[in-house]
């Protein structure tokens, strides 16, 4: 997205940035922080949309009136106390009333029931892998070589040397697909949008729909990794009381380091990102007198992933180059030597360096 | 904030269960933010907190009836707009326009002493506040749900019932109308550049 032309009231407008403003969304913050340092020329208007978010969420303050409050509350909880059905007192007492309510009563019980048993699954309480108790099936892999493992609902495990993994005897009746991790995988996820499917390890949860990724997980080891092939996955921890803590959203290509005793979350691209769309062959990436921003654009939608460059300053950088079935990384060397640029990978990102080009 | 919304979908189900302890817990949270929306979509205190003691006592009694939701507060908000706005059109003694265009001055006075008692009010502060209270009423409406309860755009367009577009509309004019007033003072700049170096 190229914000270079957006002025005070676009950027004061835009959900992202004020997410950003506030703090309050990780991935935008990160988002933002990181375009604002590749872009130094808009800093002046997002400066001035800053103060301005800022300045209207102060004025629209009002004091809390704790009387009033407390007043309110009063009349409320005399409102809840008087019985519910007064207006049916002059309703004359039939037998389908009766019975009705009774059906009610009963059909409200057990949803209460099932509901509860269902929260009871959600909950985020996390296990250490060997607390797990019994009635799981376990495969453990004491072998040097991976195996693959196919569960009831058709998902696929491969899972490492040295690994394992359990799962409850009917975990299918839950409303989540549960599975304990020790070890490294590769989970190949059957489908099912009613049905997330959860890996843990010990404090981290893994939770997708339906996608193929890969989890290492060693219990004594002071991080943890997870790497997305297909799909979109969400990596997240709980605290102590079972509460859903900080958490990043994973795309293909992306895989996440998290580090156990900082708790936090180190975003990258996976060493070898593959190509993701299959209609792209070699010969799409020859290049010919091709501006440098459709190059890019190229490999962005090849490999999935974003490439945030200044436009302005690169609109000179024109690229010919016949490419093709070397690896991403190897490409974005290619590119970068030959127009004089640079390039690192930040937060997921592929940030260029340049100069422009004469 | 994925914290803050376990918590909040744990006092919801608790309290759809019939906990008394959960209901109370979601009225503390929600009504200091109810009450300020809901002077800023009627002048009448009275309506408003009626509206808001119905909205609790009903939320009570149907309890079991009503959805999960993703947002509770999204939930409320969307609810008793709808209940003020109900109640205005039943009470002849007022025009269903007054949410549109008047805003009692007394009232809004009153607001304005209370708040100079709580914080060191800047002059930068009174004149948007005084630039705010000039904008058209769904223009400040939208500001306010915006900015200071942050929804996102499309929450506010569900809340005021109008479409996405046109409540981005509503902001976006409002913007324009109150970045004269914008000055950067020298604390938010060193602000800014302490951001920046670190």
């Amino acid at each position: 997205m190229d914000y270079t032309k957006f002025n005070v009231e676009d950027f004061a407008s835009n959900d992202s940035f004020i997410d950003w403003v506030n703090q309050s969304d990780p991935e935008a913050v990160k988002y933002w922080n990181l375009y604002l340092s590749t872009h130094p020329e808009i800093r002046d208007t997002v400066e001035k949309a800053r103060i301005l978010v800022l300045n209207l969420k102060h004025a629209e303050k009002t004091p809390y009136d704790a009387g009033q409050v407390a007043s309110m509350w009063k009349k409320i909880e005399s409102g809840v106390e008087v019985p519910v059905n007064t207006k049916s007192k002059s309703r004359k007492f039939s037998y389908a009333f009766v019975l009705a309510t009774a059906i009610f009563i009963c059909a409200a019980t057990s949803i209460w029931y099932y509901t509860q048993e269902h929260n009871a699954n959600q909950s985020l309480e996390y296990y250490s892998y060997a607390a797990v108790s019994s009635d799981f099936v376990e495969h453990v892999n004491e072998t040097d070589q991976a195996q693959r493992v196919v569960l009831q609902d058709g998902s696929t495990v491969v899972l490492a040397a040295k690994s394992a993994f359990k799962y409850k005897a009917n975990y299918l009746d839950d409303s989540t697909r549960n599975v304990y991790l020790s070890g490294e995988a590769f989970f190949d996820v059957a489908h099912n949008p009613y049905k997330p499917f959860i890996v843990h390890s010990d404090e981290l949860f893994v939770k997708v729909l339906g996608t193929s990724f890969r989890v290492s997980a060693q219990a004594n080891t002071p991080s943890f990794l997870v790497a997305v092939k297909t799909g979109k996955v969400s990596v997240y921890t709980s605290n102590s009381n079972g509460e859903k803590k900080d958490g990043v959203i994973l795309l293909p290509n992306q895989q996440v380091n998290y580090v156990r005793k900082e708790q936090s979350f180190e975003k990258t691209l996976v060493e070898m990102p593959e190509i993701l769309n299959a209609t792209i062959k070699p010969e799409d990436f020859v290049f010919e007198n091709t501006p440098i921003a459709t190059v890019f654009k190229k490999i962005e939608n090849a490999y999935g992933i974003e490439i945030i460059f200044n436009e302005e300053t690169m609109k000179n950088c024109f690229l010919t180059v016949p490419l093709g079935t070397e690896s991403m990384t190897e490409k974005l060397k290619i590119i970068c030597q030959t127009i004089g640029a640079s390039y690192e990978i930040i937060d997921a990102n592929v940030v260029i360096n340049s100069a422009g080009c004469k | 904030m994925p914290n803050y919304n376990t918590q909040h979908d744990e006092v919801w189900r608790l309290f759809k269960r019939g906990d008394k302890e959960a209901f109370a817990t979601l009225y503390r949270t929600h009504v200091g933010a109810l009450v300020n929306y809901g002077n800023k979509i009627s002048s009448d205190r009275t309506l408003i907190e009626d509206s808001i003691q119905d909205l609790f006592i009903e939320l009570w009694q149907n309890r079991e009836r009503v959805s999960d939701t993703t947002s509770v507060k999204f939930y409320l908000f969307k609810a008793l707009r709808y209940k003020v706005y109900r109640k205005l059109k039943t009470d002849n003694f007022f025009h269903s326009q007054d949410i549109e265009h008047h805003q009692n001055d007394l009232s809004y006075a009153s607001h304005e002493s209370n708040l100079i008692g709580l914080e060191v009010q800047s002059l930068q502060m009174e004149n948007l506040r005084s630039l705010i209270k000039q904008l058209p009423k769904r223009q400040q409406e939208a500001i306010n749900l915006r900015y200071f309860h942050n929804f996102s755009n499309e929450e506010v367009a569900q809340i005021m019932g109008v479409n996405y577009q046109s409540a981005c509309n509503f902001i976006f004019s409002a913007l324009q109308k109150l970045k004269l007033n914008l000055k950067v003072s020298v604390t938010s700049l060193l602000i800014f550049l302490k951001f920046f170096l670190s």
